[in-house]
């Protein structure tokens, strides 16, 4: 299809193009770095708390990239000759020891001043070199899409403490009793039940809509656990367990990102682990109808289900995008869009972020994109055409449950008002969510508009312009269409 | 200029990258429009909706348990 998905290592384009974005601008290296002139001291040495994890186990790329952790958690992947250098820093050793070490093991010629460079261009910016020079807010990763409003539920230590307990669930035996049992309860539920009942129990007494809602709730705090615990089975340290906003969702969140180090097995693990632990949880939903006869709990196992589906969706921040991310090999599919879809149009120069990528794993990351790509711009593309719409019903939503909350509450129907209480929390949240949304993005595509026009004034004029048009023609849209109207 | 000797054009390729946190995430429970799926149980008569999938209650009877798209898109 393309020149740059047939061949593997070493495409990377001539010249100096295409730095990924994320890495600070460094010094012209056609300049001769002076060693006196440098901040770096005589011998230079990690910042406090740098920890070098080694390569990125079953990559996708080729050669395999190096990983290095900040003590804020930071994760930086680097090519093997940073990694290299900074491996042989130490506080003791001159540039010159460690290009004689570096040379030695690349089995190339290194120099000091090569060394110095790698350090004060490469290093430096980042955070990795404690000492004169070094940023006071070292540069971390801005990802699309990602959680906001991050609230601690379990602390780095208390979430390492479940995961201890927890962790003989992932004993093979233990994993084989679960998906057998889960297997059976599904078909008994399926072939010879009727969740039917449990609608109706549902219909006549809606307030047990609350104990589906909190046992839900529960089951996604459950699920968290169950990345943490994989984690931890996997020889890696979970981090904390919360909950904040993804998009617009309310949505638990485990942090897990100390599974950089693990092998593909075990990252896979990680990943897997919420959908496992769900299996778990609705076992316990079994041995409850069992004890109690409740139907609402088979609604309860219906529902945990199409959790774990919507869990599988590859194109935002589910376990679906972790499970892809770790069977190809590739740590941040998004961060691959703009260079796939910058070597597609550059027919034949391949932005070095792609050039690395295996064949496999180039096919699976551009499908990805492929996909992901048209997916969003469809999403986002009706959020803007229908942005009023959308808002004035979930603002009518938003009133009308506040309404009958009120009512509900009038006829001391407690239960209905609280079901109420949550609809007009959730209504009220997607309003925000979807502003925040198109602000976010917005806000991304003016500071691009200003890059791309940066001390060009045809390009920012241009770039003027089409913001213009667009909010001309949305505004013309949105009246149009009568979107302000009947607020 | 020698094979064995890295150059500063290498160098300058040698490339670091920010790699976001793995924060695996689980939104609880279907019942907010992010899912698609909304309850709005409205007792007493009253029949008002939001969501795609409207479940009322109307004491007794069951006209309308379920009707589809009531324009809450999101």
């Amino acid at each position: 299809m393309c020149e740059y998905l047939r061949g593997g290592a070493g495409e990377g384009p001539s010249g100096t193009a295409g730095r990924p974005s994320s890495l600070p601008a460094a010094s012209d290296p056609s300049e001769p770095v002076t060693p006196s002139s440098s901040a770096v001291p005589q011998a230079a040495r990690l910042a406090l708390g740098v920890e070098l994890l080694g390569e990125f186990k079953n990559s996708g790329y080729s050669p395999p990239p190096f990983l290095v952790r900040r003590p804020d958690g930071q994760v930086i992947q680097m090519s093997r000759l940073l990694y290299l250098v900074a491996t042989l820093i130490n506080g003791i050793r001159s540039s010159a020891a460690i290009a004689e070490l570096a040379s030695a093991d690349l089995g190339r010629s290194l120099g000091a001043d090569q060394v110095r460079y790698i350090i004060t261009a490469k290093l430096l910016p980042l955070g990795l070199i404690a000492g004169p020079g070094a940023p006071v807010a070292p540069p971390t990763a801005s990802p699309l899409l990602a959680l906001r409003a991050r609230r601690t539920l379990l602390p780095e230590t208390a979430a390492n403490v479940v995961a201890a307990l927890l962790r003989p669930l992932f004993r093979w035996p233990a994993v084989l009793a679960v998906v057998v049992s889960v297997g059976a309860v599904d078909w008994w539920l399926l072939a010879t039940h009727q969740l039917a009942v449990g609608l109706d129990q549902l219909l006549r007494d809606p307030a047990t809509l609350l104990i589906v809602f909190a046992l839900s709730v529960a089951s996604a705090a459950f699920h968290e656990c169950g990345h943490a615990t994989a984690c931890r089975y996997g020889g890696a340290r979970p981090g904390k367990i919360g909950a904040g906003i993804y998009l617009v969702w309310p949505s638990f969140f485990t942090n897990v990102t100390d599974s950089y180090r693990l092998g593909r097995a075990a990252r896979l693990r990680t990943d897997l682990g919420g959908l496992y632990f769900n299996l778990i949880f609705i076992l316990g939903m079994a041995v409850l109808y069992e004890a109690t006869r409740a139907q609402i709990l088979l609604l309860v196992i219906a529902v945990t289900h199409l959790e774990m589906l919507q869990q599988l969706l590859p194109f935002v921040r589910f376990d679906g995008y972790f499970i892809l991310s770790d069977i190809v090999g590739v740590p941040d599919l998004f961060a691959r869009v703009t260079p796939i879809l910058r070597s597609v149009r550059a027919k034949g120069r391949i932005d070095p972020r792609v050039a690395g990528l295996r064949r496999g794993a180039r096919i699976a990351v551009t499908s990805w994109v492929l996909c992901v790509v048209p997916l969003l711009t469809i999403i986002v593309g009706y959020l803007l055409i229908c942005l009023p719409q959308i808002n004035r019903a979930l603002w009518r939503a938003t009133v009308q449950q506040a309404r009958l909350a009120g009512t509900a509450i009038g006829a001391h129907h407690y239960a209905i008002s609280a079901l109420d209480a949550i609809g007009v929390a959730l209504a009220a949240l997607s309003v925000v969510g979807s502003l925040y949304i198109v602000i976010g993005l917005t806000r991304r595509a003016v500071i691009l508009g200003l890059r791309w026009s940066a001390d060009r004034p045809v390009r920012r004029l241009i770039v003027a312009v089409i913001a213009a048009l667009i909010a001309a023609s949305l505004a013309t849209l949105w009246a149009s269409q009568g979107q302000f109207r009947d607020w | 200029m020698s094979a064995s000797t890295v150059t500063m054009e290498e160098l300058e390729l040698e490339s670091a990258e920010l790699l976001p946190n793995r924060e695996t995430l689980c939104s609880g429970g279907s019942y907010h429009p992010g899912h698609s799926v909304s309850f709005t149980q409205v007792g007493y008569g009253n029949t008002a909706q939001a969501g795609l999938v409207n479940v009322s209650a109307l004491n007794g009877s069951f006209d309308n348990i379920l009707s589809l798209g009531s324009g809450n898109i999101l």
